[in-house]
């Protein structure tokens, strides 16, 4: 008799033990929560998605909790805001009280989305890229909340935010336009006595000329796919129509060999890297930025969602932007995207709290504020654009034709990560013409 | 009569598999055939709608150039890996046996490696590789070590074969160390008074007599090999370009990067055909051995 009491009393301990293991991760903090969906789906292999699920699934109940009182996951994509959100999100709160809101920002959060996509596990509200194929997958899988009626969207520049509608059906609130360029610290360009250049050849030379004077012109974050970037940027100078190119190409109706602006790009891609610092492949976004904005590269090229970051990096940094010219004879042309918008998932057990924070972003005091920030355009009416940085690139705009969409906006989605890929690779090994029968396979769907 | 009463006793250890049973068929077995479902449609991982397409993505894994380049890389690592961490595990157990001083210290230090998840070995070799090496470099005047030794294509691959191999060696030394001590002293022994040297005493007698734990550990060390994915992902995440990339790897990256989730549930049951191949080839020498 005693055996069996103390056996079952065994048994009932190991149950104990291995069931609060689970409820465990429900009392862990949100953040940590997901670091673990993102190490879970990490280590499980395809078709294993059940342990992520079960993390997030613990997650997401929390919403919700204290009685009246709501609580959202705003999931954000957009490490550089972070900072601005946390602001802005204190004021709604301070505003709207009863509704509590948390921010998730995780490293690597697109894989991180993806994942929750398909485990049906969408966060409340969620920011994204308007125009991007992930987006228009979520829209098409009825995985957004459909807000075209929204009082709130009359806040927004009409003709703007036609552009992204889907079949006339507004998903989205878009808040903010990216595009890219140079980033030039002006003190080493006086210093030097050096002059923007306006083609592609005078920068050529600007970056010669620094060199031999022992400064780092550009610097690269290459272990963070700039090459990639880098490559989209000149292929919105160097292609002869990128949007037909692209759609050709797409449908098997254009080879990449046909427009020789690939060529060119793809050189113009390896000319630049033998300017930048030492290791760019061992250099992170964040320390190419920190260098650029310490005063150890003179330039550096890419979007303006940079300027929170080297501002938080070096509030006393001289600097400003030109746009990445083209050959000389060629029209200059500047990227641009819908940088950052808010959504809320069709899956949102409290719509009417989180459209609140929608109508919030799209006041034009918080908009003003973010953007003041941010630096990007904002497509909220009545915010103007104070951030000097960013003015030089911004005036491409109001010109017609002179801007032109990030080249990955127009692929299928996934194709994103390959096609960086092979960027990596054609920097490293220097071959043009395979990276050009690489991307082939890949636009055209071979691979 | 007698079968009934045999069975009847036999029902509490029936039970007491019931718990393991059923985790591995949630865990394991459902999303084996979960995924070989998936790898019949065209499912991008996301979207609510699919399509049968039979074996097409079968044959699309053949037609992929990149996808045989990345099997064949990831079976030549498997192979170095199994030869270096072997030959060391085997070193290490013939001078971690004799009984001499420090062996418990030494015996824990070596092993140590097994009980670290290899995520977390992966991040902190990252950063031993991104900032102490080149460090340790540029103040020596070094240039191999300069830079980052992840960064280069070249040399991307080795790095983290070192960092896999540090792990790797722990639980093959433990049981070579025991295949060791099973070797009865007075074959040694016999073999010294016959006048054989240490040198052939080692290669005529103990490695013979090792060959079966030398089988296992060279399944064991070639199947993780085959399967790389922890030290990978937690350091270059397949790059630069795709020099770092192996099987397990690019599955991952299809399915949650590239939204091609049908088309990496072909390639993970392709991998798992593969494994299993050779491993049945393996435990057929090894029989032969015996």
């Amino acid at each position: 008799m005693k055996k069996r009491l103390i056996v079952t009393t065994a048994c009932l301990a190991m149950t104990a033990a291995a069931l609060s293991g689970c409820g465990g991760l429900a009392s862990a903090g949100q953040a940590e929560t997901q670091a673990e969906a993102s190490e879970a789906s990490a280590q499980s292999q395809a078709g294993g998605t059940d342990t992520s699920a079960e993390s997030t699934d613990a997650a997401s109940s929390d919403a919700g909790t204290a009685d009246g009182e709501v609580t959202l996951e705003y999931f954000n994509v957009k490490s550089e805001v972070v900072g601005i959100y946390d602001t802005l999100i204190s004021k709604f709160e301070e505003e709207n009280p009863g509704i509590k809101i948390e921010q998730v920002n995780d490293p690597d959060p697109t894989t991180v989305l993806q994942t929750r996509m398909s485990t049906n596990d969408m966060p409340d509200i969620l920011s994204h890229w308007a125009t991007d194929p992930v987006f228009k997958e979520m829209v098409n899988n009825d995985m957004l909340l459909d807000i075209t009626d929204q009082d709130f969207l009359s806040n927004v520049k009409p003709d703007m935010l036609d552009t992204v509608k889907y079949d006339g059906k507004v998903y989205c609130l878009p808040i903010s336009t990216n595009t890219a360029g140079v980033f030039y610290n002006k003190d080493i360009f006086d210093q030097n006595g050096i002059e923007i250049p306006t083609t592609y050849e005078e920068l050529v030379n600007v970056c010669k000329t620094l060199q031999d004077k022992g400064i780092t012109p550009l610097a690269m974050f290459n272990q963070d796919s700039h090459a990639g970037q880098l490559l989209e940027m000149l292929m919105v100078t160097d292609l002869s129509d990128e949007e037909k190119d692209f759609s050709s190409i797409l449908d098997g109706s254009m080879k990449v060999s046909d427009d020789a602006g690939f060529k060119s790009a793809a050189g113009k891609l390896i000319e630049l890297n033998q300017y930048s610092q030492e290791d760019s492949f061992g250099t992170t976004y964040e320390q190419a930025i920190s260098d650029f904005a310490n005063g150890q590269t003179a330039m550096i090229i890419g979007g303006i969602w940079m300027i929170p970051t080297i501002n938080e990096d070096n509030a006393d940094l001289n600097y400003s932007t030109f746009a990445l010219p083209a050959s000389e004879g060629t029209e200059t042309k500047v990227a641009y995207q819908n940088d950052h918008c808010l959504a809320i998932s069709s899956s949102c057990e409290h719509k009417d709290e989180a459209l609140k924070f929608l109508s919030f972003m799209s006041q034009q005091e918080n908009a003003q504020y973010y953007a003041d920030n941010d630096g990007s355009p904002s497509y909220i009416s009545g915010v103007e654009s104070n951030v000097e940085e960013s003015k030089p690139l911004l005036g491409y705009f109001d010109e017609e034709g002179k801007i032109a969409i990030w080249p990955d906006q127009l692929w299928q989605p996934g194709m994103y990560n390959e096609m960086n890929g092979y960027a990596d690779e054609l920097v490293q090994s220097g071959d043009v013409d395979t990276y050009l029968e690489n991307i082939q396979s890949v636009l055209s769907g071979e691979n | 009569m007698y079968n009934f009463r045999h069975l009847k006793r036999l029902i509490p250890f029936f039970l007491f598999t019931v718990p393991a049973v059923l985790l591995y068929i949630i865990f394991i077995i459902y999303p084996l055939a979960n995924g070989l479902y998936y790898s019949l449609t065209d499912w991008n991982g996301v979207s609510r709608t699919y399509n049968f397409v039979g074996l097409g993505n079968y044959f699309d894994v053949f037609k992929s150039n990149r996808s045989v380049m990345i099997i064949l890389r990831t079976i030549i690592y498997a192979l170095v890996l199994t030869a270096v961490c072997t030959v060391l595990s085997v070193i290490l157990a013939i001078l971690l046996n004799p009984k001499r001083r420090g062996q418990s210290f030494f015996r824990f230090v070596f092993f140590f490696p097994a009980v670290c998840s290899s995520i977390t070995i992966g991040l902190i070799f990252n950063q031993v590789f991104s900032n102490l090496l080149p460090s340790i470099g540029k103040a020596l005047g070094i240039k191999f070590l300069s830079a980052s030794l992840l960064s280069s294509s070249k040399t991307a691959m080795a790095a983290i074969l070192l960092i896999n191999a540090w792990k790797e060696v722990a639980i093959p030394t433990v049981l070579a160390i025991a295949g060791l001590q099973t070797i009865p002293e007075e074959i040694i022994e016999s073999a010294k008074i016959d006048g054989a040297t240490s040198r052939q005493t080692f290669w005529k007698v103990t490695l013979p007599l090792l060959m079966p734990t030398i089988s296992i550990i060279i399944i064991l060390i070639f199947r993780d090999g085959l399967m790389v994915f922890d030290y990978i992902q937690a350091t270059t995440g397949g790059g630069p370009g795709f020099s770092t990339m192996s099987i397990a790897v690019q599955i991952y990256q299809h399915a949650f990067s590239e939204m091609k989730f049908a088309y990496s549930s072909a390639e993970s049951t392709l991998a798992f055909i593969l494994i299993s191949l050779i491993a049945v080839v393996q435990l057929k020498i090894t029989k032969m051995k015996d």
